[in-house]
């Protein structure tokens, strides 16, 4: 198990310090403010710090990832200083690259969510063939997802 | 109505039915939402059976067999088929 990581982890140093830094760059903004809020945030403080780059700061928090799955032992990383003893750890140790630091960033935040879907306070029906094209026979519930964008209302 | 344009009607009118029934499902006192079903799934009833009396049955069970001399299920294209089926796009979808 541990073997396949590395060797996955070998292939993917390249993209870490590319395109990895530029998600991280471009799209996780308002997550990296928010863990940035709370020193005790484990992505927070790496991004914090003056002596660690972009890959570095993905890299480590993959690292997490990875100890998580090889040695099966969740628990010991639920507290704060668990965390931070991960953290110490050598970047390049295990790093993986494919794992969204933001994304464990804010399951360690805010944890996982509750979906949240408003009561339907309206009734407008298209015509069968408009709202077959569209997905929903509800002229307010066209909204299609377009990579790169939000889900808010346009 | 052609083929095409049957199918197509059918399809748009059962989406509508499924579409109408989840709205209804978290609205059962929507006396409007419930009419509009009824309309739509009586409006579907019927273009079902235009479609197989001219075209054939649409599903291996509860279709009635028009021809009586032959079981046209087994024929190609099935409804599942690309060929069978037509293409939604265009200015409907605006």
């Amino acid at each position: 198990m541990k073997e396949l990581f590395e060797d996955y982890s070998n292939q993917m140093d390249v993209r870490n310090s590319s395109v990895g830094t530029n998600k991280n760059n471009n799209m996780c903004n308002a997550e990296k403010a928010y863990c940035n809020g709370n020193n005790d945030m484990t992505a927070g403080t790496m991004n914090t710090s003056k002596s660690m780059n972009n890959a570095d700061y993905m890299t480590q928090s993959n690292s997490i990832m990875i100890d998580q799955m090889t040695d099966g032992s969740n628990m010991e990383y639920m507290s704060d200083t668990s965390v931070n003893g991960v953290m110490l750890k050598p970047a390049k140790e295990y790093s993986m690259g494919i794992s969204d630091s933001c994304n464990e960033c804010v399951i360690q935040k805010v944890g996982l969510a509750q979906a949240y879907v408003p009561y339907q306070a309206t009734f407008n029906v298209m015509n069968p063939e408009r709202s077959l094209c569209n997905g929903t026979a509800f002229q307010e519930l066209i909204s299609p997802y377009k990579k790169g964008t939000g889900l808010g209302k346009k | 109505m052609d083929r095409e344009a049957l199918l197509n009607r059918l399809t748009a009118l059962d989406f509508m039915a499924v579409d109408l029934g989840l709205y209804l499902n978290t609205h059962p006192d929507d006396r409007n939402a419930i009419g509009e079903y009824n309309k739509i799934i009586e409006a579907a009833d019927l273009v079902r059976v235009k479609y197989e009396q001219a075209y054939g049955p649409l599903c291996s069970f509860r279709s009635l067999c028009q021809n009586p001399d032959k079981w046209i299920w087994n024929d190609n294209p099935w409804p599942w088929e690309r060929s069978f089926n037509f293409l939604v796009s265009g200015e409907g979808c605006n």
